[in-house]
């Protein structure tokens, strides 16, 4: 049982074929390592649930707690059939999507460290450990990003994650700096160390900025829409169903421990739920089809913190589990619809594709009711329904939000779909199509069975969890529930109904949330102020040194005085 | 009776003398390796008996009469942190050696000097007595002196007497030390030069003056400054970037491969042991220079646009972490001092290497002349793609360790050292953003110039002197633990005599 541990060095042995073998079909071998690690976790599963620990001492001997520590317990066997069940579906779509690359090896080699790096992550036991993945991930993800190296503004998108990464990365590193002697193992961590007063907040807020880093929260949201530059598979796996959720993994882990600061918590729903809100009104004013879906991603997983504000980590890992699926297979789609129209990524340029993806235009049509949260047939609604009432009864007004989101959700899937696949009025230009083949549209039908049924896999999956409330009640049918939904299938039919209105170019004007730019023109300025202090003039320095010491006479005297 | 430690000292200067004697080229050249190769022998081998058996005593010790009326001994001996030195100092000269295989300008005089400069420094790392310390502390410069002024580029004159003026200035007070100490000695005792004695005397420096001076406050002073010009520290830094930039690659691999740490070494083996009473009182200080010297390196860094200067600069920031990690005076800290040293003698060497390959092909170092390299030469972009995270610290490879090490024995020592942590630990965010920016404009984007579609890839040659870096960079990354093991004794009891000093 012990391997299961070692479950991260299952894509080796694909990684190294795929690097230094000769077959054609590059990438075919890399497929084990995502199979093996899902089997690895489904093992976990329908075993007897006793966490497997590994421990190999004399790491890094000074530490106090030097031990490297591998440790797969309920979650991270979720997260495992997770990573594992995402990535087989992404590289099988994958072999037919890169099939024309001429990068393709170096892909599915960078796809496997990916794999590798994230299931490290995932079992970690202690935190130097899942820094180790943690910083992986991040350098996965640039080299992903920037796969296309010859086009310059995927280089920018890449370097914008490192940066936001490495934001995160330092705010972790001080987090394990600061810990108590010998507690960065997760399993105190998630007990609820013992800190010396006052050190709990201080941590907590470390924790919680490194996981908005990497699930691009608040102010450092930036990087995940500029993230879409890389090759759609990736902005699925890595940018929508894994890396990004990462944060919320780390969150869900410390969760007893953030506890312990109850302000933090309390900032942490107000984080997630103005982030679901700002990111959903920002999706309804992109031109650009994948750009629109990384908005999105930014809302559902500001439901995710929210979540884990409200001190309801399971629902967080609930919506962490569906949202995988069905995101996951939005972007597949989309990376269809544009591999189909010769890499055209524009709204406008890509209406009516019903007629000419008819299966393709079903599973988006799946992929788009579960993020709406259609009661009952969709696992989108089960996960959202769990985050929203606990919210209510814990805090009201951040809830609230998260409500508003609803419609939002629903409003901005809508515009996405009805742009795509909404029927045509005849003057678009018509699309010398590149058929997807039926391997890519069948890499698609386990996410999309997913999206359909994970609902119903709340209550095991609650058993499998330590920390998972006893008292959990997953609503199938409830009133609530019911609302919400409701809710969400407004805002989808109003977006039919405004699509129909503009021709398929509903867009909000613009949305100016993008700080980034500000900054950087606020610096220039500041810049261009302080040069003109030193700008050359002899005359000018005299002046101002006349000046600085006949102010400070006057200070001196006027003190005397 | 040679030991295996003179012989690293010994040997290589007897080859060296070989070299101008035979008149081949390729013999001079397999004389460098065979010099370079017995010390990376000797110094593996120590390392690796400390790593089993961890321990702070020294070992390989002999001891030779060198004058009775001085008291000075020919002493050698390694303990864990002398051991990792020399071994690194064998494994530098062994793949600089290879990266100037092809050197033409006088090849055999070129391979004298450097094993020349390898006595030396195997001289410093591998002695127990101070006088021999000095004379082979100041001997080093000569060799390093003649090959920037004589192998170097454009402007080699300036960069060279650039670097003996600065070191040379630094290290005048250590002689003054020497005699100083010579007179300091009690009557009745023997005058030595040992350094294990001379740090059990530390009460006799404490308590003894120099005019009018406590002579260890001198003592540590004259010390302090030799060394923090070799780490180098900010603001003495500022021969490092000229003579990196007029040095020839394998030079530079040298300077920034072994030099640096010498300034290291001194701390831990003269400066702290001799007078731990300063270095507790001196500590905030040294610790704020570190900080200074991480920050204001991986700033300048950011701007600079010969990838030699980048990388130099880079060197000072990381250099910042050993002193940072010592003035700390925790075990985490002062480990950390030397691990990082060790770590950044291995990534700042692939830097190097990595900067001359480009330069063999296009003659110019201007980052902004490079772009799209990844294309033709995809295997040179790997392994500076691994030099560069290895230098921004990335946990799994080498340059992680030292980092982690020195935040957390800053963030546990007394005050100031948490806040200074703090400082530091923004460095990880600058030095990822210089690093993977030097990438991205040397090998992604479109190719810039069309004549750079046809770079060979590296050869053979270039890819021995590279890929055992690499190897070791992740093994170490991955598996610290030996390392550690091999320093941690040492340096616990370098902390524990340091400690018996405060009052």
């Amino acid at each position: 049982m012990n391997l299961l541990a070692w479950a991260f060095l299952f894509p080796l042995p694909g990684l190294l074929l795929t690097a230094f073998g000769r077959s054609r079909h590059a990438g075919v071998a890399s497929l084990l390592g995502p199979i093996a690690i899902a089997i690895a976790g489904l093992i976990f599963m329908l075993s007897d649930h006793t966490p497997i620990l590994v421990q190999i001492d004399g790491w890094l001997p000074v530490l106090p707690d030097s031990a490297f520590l591998l440790r797969l317990d309920g979650l991270a066997a979720v997260m495992l059939v997770v990573v594992g069940g995402v990535s087989a579906c992404v590289y099988v779509y994958s072999l037919s999507y890169m099939a024309g690359d001429r990068g393709r090896r170096r892909f599915f080699c960078l796809l496997d460290f990916f794999v590798t790096v994230m299931t490290l992550l995932v079992l970690a036991g202690n935190l130097v450990v899942l820094l180790a993945g943690w910083a992986g991930v991040g350098l996965a993800s640039f080299l992903l990003i920037s796969f296309w190296r010859e086009k310059s503004h995927t280089l920018g998108a890449g370097l914008q994650a490192i940066a936001a990464n490495a934001i995160g990365d330092a705010a972790l590193l001080l987090a394990i700096v600061m810990l108590p002697k010998g507690s960065s193992d997760l399993t105190l961590l998630q007990n609820g160390v013992p800190l010396v007063s006052g050190g709990a907040s201080t941590l907590a807020t470390l924790i919680v900025i490194a996981a908005s880093a990497k699930s691009a929260q608040g102010i450092l949201y930036f990087w995940l829409p500029s993230a879409m530059a890389g090759p759609t598979p990736v902005s699925a796996l890595i940018h929508a169903a894994t890396m990004v959720a990462a944060g919320v993994y780390l969150l869900v882990r410390t969760s007893p421990m953030l506890a312990l600061a109850p302000e933090v918590l309390h900032a942490l729903a107000w984080l997630g739920a103005i982030t679901a809100l700002l990111s959903g009104l920002a999706s309804l004013s992109q031109q650009n089809y994948k750009r629109g879906l990384a908005y999105s991603t930014c809302s559902q997983l500001g439901y995710m913190f929210a979540a884990i504000g409200f001190g309801a980590p399971f629902a967080a890992l609930f919506h962490l589990v569906t949202h995988a699926a069905f995101k996951a297979l939005l972007f597949l789609c989309a990376g269809a619809v544009i591999h189909a129209a010769h890499g055209e990524e524009e709204l406008p340029k890509l209406a009516g594709m019903r007629k000419q993806l008819p299966q393709i235009c079903v599973l988006a049509l799946i992929g788009s009711l579960a993020l709406c949260g259609l009661p009952v047939l969709t696992a989108g609604a089960f996960s959202k329904d769990l985050i929203i009432e606990a919210g209510l009864s814990s805090s009201t007004l951040p809830a609230s939000l998260l409500v508003l989101s609803v419609f939002l959700t629903g409003l901005y899937t809508g515009r996405l779909y009805f742009g795509v696949f909404g029927a045509t009025t005849g003057d678009e230009p018509q699309h010398d199509l590149h058929a997807p083949d039926q391997l890519m549209v069948r890499s698609m039908w386990p996410l999309a069975a997913g999206a359909i049924l994970l609902g119903w896999a709340g209550m095991p999956l609650a058993r499998l969890l330590q920390n998972a409330p006893k008292d959990l009640a997953i609503h199938a049918v409830s009133m609530n529930g019911l609302l919400i939904g409701a809710l969400g299938m407004t805002g989808f039919g109003a977006a039919f109904i405004w699509q129909r209105a503009t021709k398929g170019r509903a867009r909000l004007a613009s949305f100016g949330i993008d700080w980034v730019p500000g900054a950087a023109a606020a610096s220039r300025h500041l810049a261009l102020a302080f040069a003109a202090l030193h700008n050359g003039r002899l005359g000018l320095y005299l002046f101002t040194a006349v000046l600085g010491v006949a102010l400070i006479l006057l200070m001196a005297f006027g003190r005397m005085g | 009776m040679i030991g295996s430690l003179s012989l690293t000292i010994l040997g290589p200067l007897a080859l060296a003398l070989l070299c101008v004697l035979q008149p081949k080229p390729l013999a001079a050249r397999f004389f460098a390796l065979l010099g370079s190769a017995i010390t990376l022998f000797v110094g593996a081998g120590a390392l690796i008996d400390f790593a089993q058996h961890p321990g702070s005593d020294f070992r390989l010790v002999e001891s030779h009469v060198w004058s009775t009326f001085f008291g000075a001994h020919f002493a050698l001996g390694v303990d864990g942190i002398s051991a990792a030195m020399l071994a690194l100092s064998g494994l530098v000269t062994l793949i600089a050696t290879i990266a100037a295989w092809d050197e033409q300008r006088s090849p055999r005089a070129y391979h004298a000097l450097v094993l020349f400069l390898l006595a030396a420094m195997n001289g410093v790392f591998g002695t127990l007595d101070f006088l021999v310390f000095y004379v082979s502390w100041e001997v080093l410069l000569v060799p390093m002196l003649a090959l920037i002024g004589v192998w170097g580029g454009e402007q080699r004159r300036y960069a060279a007497l650039k670097f003996f003026v600065y070191t040379l200035a630094g290290s005048v007070l250590m002689l003054a030390l020497l005699l100083a100490l010579y007179n300091a000695t009690p009557k009745g005792t023997d005058h030595t030069f040992d350094l294990r004695t001379l740090a059990q005397m530390w009460p006799v420096w404490r308590d003894s003056t120099l005019f009018g001076w406590p002579l260890a406050r001198f003592g540590f002073f004259a010390v302090l400054i030799a060394c923090l010009v070799k780490v180098p520290a900010v603001p003495v830094h500022t021969w490092l970037p000229h003579a990196h930039v007029q040095a020839p690659t394998a030079v530079s691999v040298l300077l920034a491969g072994v030099l640096l740490k010498l300034g290291v070494y001194g701390l831990y083996r003269i400066a702290w042991p001799l007078f731990p009473g300063e270095a507790i009182a001196f500590g905030p200080m040294i610790g704020v220079i570190g900080v200074i010297g991480i920050l204001w390196g991986a700033w300048v860094a950011l701007g600079q646009r010969d990838l030699k200067r980048l990388v130099a600069y880079s060197s000072v920031s990381h250099m910042g972490f050993c002193l940072l990690g010592l003035a700390s005076l925790t075990v985490a800290g002062v480990t950390a001092g030397m691990v990082q040293a060790v770590t950044h003698g291995l990534s700042s060497s692939l830097l190097f290497l990595l900067v001359g390959v480009i330069y063999d092909r296009a003659h110019h170092r201007d980052v902004q002349g490079f772009g799209g390299l990844a294309k033709p030469m995809p295997r040179f972009t790997w392994i500076l793609l691994l030099g560069a995270l290895a230098g921004a610290g990335l946990p799994g490879l080498a340059g992680f360790i030292g980092e982690f090490l020195a935040f957390c024995g800053g963030f546990t020592a007394a005050a100031p050292f948490p806040l200074l942590t703090l400082f530091a630990v923004l460095s990880v965010v600058l030095s990822a953003a210089y690093m993977l920016w030097l990438l991205k404009r040397v090998s992604y984007g479109p190719l810039r110039h069309e004549e750079h579609a046809n770079f060979p890839d590296c050869t053979p040659r270039e890819l021995a002197s590279l890929l055992p870096l690499c190897a070791l960079l992740v093994m170490v990354g991955i598996w610290p633990g030996p390392l550690v093991d091999a320093l941690r004794s040492s340096c616990e009891a370098l902390l524990q005599h340091v400690q018996g000093a405060r009052p």
